[in-house]
């Protein structure tokens, strides 16, 4: 892309959506400007700028999950949906509302509490936006309960690359009017079209909420009993913590060198003290200084942000998703290597990375990096997991696709949607699966 | 046509490759009896094999094909187009695995919704998604039109409860789609099956999330004096914080001809509605609940509030519920079951449209609908073979359609659109909308030989005419 182009742009888009951003990096590449639409209509113009230009733009967010996926192609410039705010409307008697792109998780979460609700998107990141949220499919220790994004997103405005703006699902619970595009689009990391606002399902605030840890010296007893617990009617979140993630989540209660698992309950009263009372009397567990009432959430929130803070502190990360009785097979070979684990038994899912390491051994880390994703991909193959690199140095990320290696012939289909939707692969380009 | 049926012969048997007009006649529409059109063939693969052949021979001689489940969709996605040739699965019905710890199945398409729950029950697990044809109806058609039912309210629709699709491509590819944990790679091609109608191929194996079997629980009945302060009980019971399984309202036209057919349940004729509300969980959690929806009952105007005494008196409820469009049947030749969704809040109001169009066309139409999801049934009685009469019954489906939609409603919740309501997809998206959708379907389907005339309008902004009473429209341009 020529300088001349990008002035050009430069000059041609409105007053105030161009910012020069010295020292913006996305996955080590240097980024020369960052554009910032207020309103939908100025997202379309942007967009229709740049298509016109053929000039191709990441897409952000808040900026929390610039990490996420391929090491991006030859861009230079960010389109940030970060001002893109505000609740659109709030239907409190439905259970479900209307948000822009670039409102945080954190401001929905605090406006819906009123009236009753929650945003059953657990992603954590102060600054998370939930275009980002859906965009990357964020997944948080809630799962259990909230179920995946996809199930909570009821409809999305989305603005295709040429700059159209264009709408799929509703602002009603159940629909079947048509494709359902934002299932596409959920996930899709801004490939096919960006985001510009949601309609949400949010879930009612429990009644009750219960927390109880319990600790295992076994990680195979651990997963087996955390499986067990995640099944009980009111678990809302389970997850196990290896010994070094216990230790970075720092839980209000002393910890000892085992796995440590905790589970939150959430519903009605007599069913969750009836279920935190299986995990005293069956796991031995007992209540963490918090386990009743809001704090509880905390320790739940405390496992959230570390997991969504796992990128920028880890050389590699990964996420490996598999049948809840096959967690074993994958988590025995990540055990032998070190690595730091939180496992969610309920939903097969196990998050693991490898420690930094320091700055000064440079040619070994190479090594190390190489020696875990070995690892992690045989751990992936052992339980016939689908496995998901999420965070790598940048050059070696360069030699790999995060998303790839477990795709198969439906790669060529996935090329021909990206085709059909952003032809001369201008949003996120490279980002995705299969160099989409 | 003889070329490909000898094709289609040769790869099935003979036995279950039909051709001659009267084996065709039942195969000439699915639960919405207007505008049949016999196809040129049916066959009845026995295998994921033998659907490839078949969808590859067809494509040989240019002919399109129509997959079909049970046939008891009521929105026409099964409907034939003229020399098409139709696949129906209903052989491919096995259980292919029950993985009892990890809760999934994987099964054929023609495999009956019901048989599912019943197969796995002695495990303590069933299949939440249950249309009220889920005796009959096929978990392939459920995939395809993304079927519902009561509890959808709490346990979700068919697409939050399939993990992993084997799909036959409208070319013959075969494709596995999703991962059995849920989480797949890439874009969420499950997502977007789910619900296509057929469209973008034939899913020909699905793996299914299962549940455990609630530990206990209670089925209500709520007695009003009208359908509106049944919906006010509804809107305070979800405003309380409570995700009831089931809350499904039957209005006093429908209990009437349920009290007067074999799905008689008991119902006060007096009723002006009735709601049946339905809390499952643990025990210890049920009576606080019972006691709540009670309260929200009697302070919406309930006169009375029955508690299902045993499973038997709770079959009773459930029959009425589930009986009230076969009851229904029997006022007139013909039934049109339409299916809508409105913001929950907006019922009231959308209920007394509704009940003012029935009566100002003169039509019979009752109301049967899942509350809880703000999901309307309204079903008209009436005979097809009066022009006027029928005429009459689609203008009011529009304008119903046209009040849901002015309230920020949607065109269906469960039923699809089908050929019934393509041509009112322009009332809900803009151009740009549809041109996205159809970017969808050419992706899976570049030649719309696959279930072609569905779903998306031939013309576009155009709801003059009266669309479902054609099936000769044109394929819209991919």
């Amino acid at each position: 892309m020529s300088e001349d182009t990008i002035e050009q742009l430069r000059r041609a888009l409105e007053p105030g959506v161009w910012e020069e951003c010295p020292g913006l990096e996305v996955q080590g590449r240097r980024m020369a400007a960052m554009l910032s639409p207020r309103d939908d209509a100025s997202l379309c113009r942007v967009l229709t700028q740049l298509h016109e230009r053929q000039i191709p733009v990441l897409i952000r967010g808040g900026g929390t999950r610039m990490w996420f996926g391929n090491s991006p192609r030859e861009v230079a410039l960010v389109l940030s949906t970060r001002l893109l705010s505000g609740i659109r409307r709030y239907e409190p008697d439905d259970g479900v509302v209307e948000v822009s792109a670039g409102t945080t998780l954190r401001e929905v979460r605090a406006a819906v509490l009123e009236g009753g609700w929650e945003l059953p998107i657990d992603a954590g990141g102060a600054q998370s936006t939930i275009g980002g949220a859906i965009a990357t499919a964020a997944l948080g220790p809630r799962c259990l309960g909230f179920g995946p994004v996809r199930k909570n997103v009821l409809g999305l405005e989305v603005v295709h690359a040429c700059g159209t703006l264009t709408r799929c699902g509703g602002r009603v619970v159940k629909n079947v009017t048509g494709y359902d595009l934002a299932k596409l689009y959920t996930g899709s990391l801004g490939t096919l079209g960006v985001i510009s606002a949601a309609w949400l399902r949010l879930q009612p605030r429990p009644r009750a909420i219960e927390v109880r840890v319990a600790e295992f010296s076994q990680a195979e007893q651990a997963l087996a009993r955390g499986m067990e617990a995640s099944r009980r009617s009111s678990a809302r979140a389970c997850v196990l913590l290896s010994p070094e993630a216990a230790h970075r989540v720092q839980l209000d209660h002393t910890l000892s060198a085992n796995w440590i698992l905790l589970v939150e309950f959430a519903g009605e009263e007599s069913e969750c003290k009836k279920d935190a009372a299986w995990v005293e009397r069956e796991l031995g567990g007992g209540s963490p200084d918090c386990a009743s009432g809001e704090r509880a959430l905390a320790s739940i929130d405390a496992v959230r942000e570390a997991l969504a803070a796992r990128s920028g502190r880890a050389d590699c990360a990964v996420r490996i998703a598999t049948l809840p009785t096959q967690l074993e097979a994958c988590v025995r070979p990540l055990i032998q290597v070190g690595a730091c684990m939180t496992v969610d038994p309920g939903m097969g899912l196990v998050y693991a990375e490898q420690a930094p390491s320091t700055p000064s051994a440079q040619v070994e880390d190479r090594d190390r990096v190489r020696g875990f994703m070995d690892v992690a991909r045989a751990a992936a193959v052992a339980c016939s997991g689908s496995l998901l690199i999420e965070a790598l140095p940048s050059d070696a990320k360069r030699a790999l696709d995060v998303f790839g290696e477990g795709l198969g012939s439906e790669l060529a289909l996935m090329r021909r949607l990206k085709d059909e939707f952003d032809p001369t692969r201008l949003l996120n380009p490279g980002r995705f699966a299969g160099d989409i | 046509m003889t070329a490909l049926v000898d094709q289609l012969r040769a790869i099935v048997g003979p036995e279950a490759c039909l051709s001659r007009p009267e084996e065709l006649f039942v195969y000439e529409c699915d639960g919405l009896t207007l505008a049949p059109v016999l196809p040129s063939a049916v066959v009845l693969p026995a295998s994921t094999a033998q659907v490839v052949q078949i969808v590859k021979a067809c494509r040989r001689h240019g002919t399109p094909f129509v997959p079909r489940g049970a046939g008891t969709g009521l929105s026409g996605g099964a409907h034939p187009k003229s020399g098409s040739v139709v696949i129906e699965t209903s052989r491919m019905n096995r259980i292919l695995e029950v993985d009892v710890a990890n809760r999934i199945a994987r099964v054929q398409p023609g495999l009956v919704n019901l048989h599912l729950s019943q197969a796995v029950a002695s495990r303590g697990l069933y299949y939440a998604p249950d249309p009220s044809s889920q005796q009959v109806c096929t978990i392939g058609g459920n995939v395809a039109e993304n079927s519902g039912g009561p509890h959808t309210l709490k346990y979700g629709a068919t697409t939050d409860n399939v993990l992993a699709v084997e799909l036959v491509m409208p070319d013959g590819e075969l494709l596995r789609l999703g991962h059995a944990s849920g989480f797949g790679l890439g874009y969420d091609l499950v997502g977007a099956v789910a619900g296509s109608e057929g469209t973008l191929g034939i899913v020909t194996e699905a793996t299914v999330r299962l549940l455990e079997v609630p530990e206990d629980l209670e089925t209500l009945l709520g007695i009003f004096p009208d359908v509106v302060s049944a919906c006010r009980a509804v809107m305070a019971i979800v405003g309380s914080g409570m995700v009831p399984a089931a809350l499904e309202i039957i209005d006093h036209r429908t209990i009437e001809v349920v009290e007067d057919s074999v799905y008689r349940a008991g119902l006060p004729r007096e009723a002006g509605a009735v709601l049946l509300a339905e809390i499952d969980g643990a025990r210890c959690a049920l009576d606080d609940q019972v006691a709540r929806v009670q309260r929200f009952c009697r302070e919406a105007g309930a006169t009375e509030v029955r508690v299902a005494k045993d499973a038997e008196e709770r079959d009773l409820f459930w029959k009425a519920r589930k009986g009230a469009f076969g009851a229904m049947g029997r006022l007139a030749p013909d039934l049109y079951v339409h299916d809508a969704v409105v913001p929950r809040a907006r019922l009231p109001e959308i209920l007394e449209q509704v009940t003012e169009i029935g009566e100002r066309y003169g039509i019979m139409l009752a109301n049967v609908f899942h509350a809880g999801d703000g999901n309307l049934h309204p079903i008209i009685s009436y005979d097809k073979r009066d022009p006027d009469e029928l005429g009459r019954v689609l203008s009011a489906g529009r304008e119903i359609l046209e009040a849901c939609l002015a309230v920020g409603g949607v065109l269906t919740g469960e039923h699809g659109v089908g050929t019934e309501k393509q041509e009112f997809m322009s009332l809900l998206f803009s151009d740009e909308d549809l041109d996205a959708m159809m970017r969808l379907r050419r992706v899976f389907d570049p030649d719309g030989c696959c279930n072609p005339g569905k779903i998306l309008p031939v013309t576009r902004a155009c709801v003059e005419s009266s669309p479902i009473l054609r099936n000769d429209s044109p394929e819209p341009a991919l």
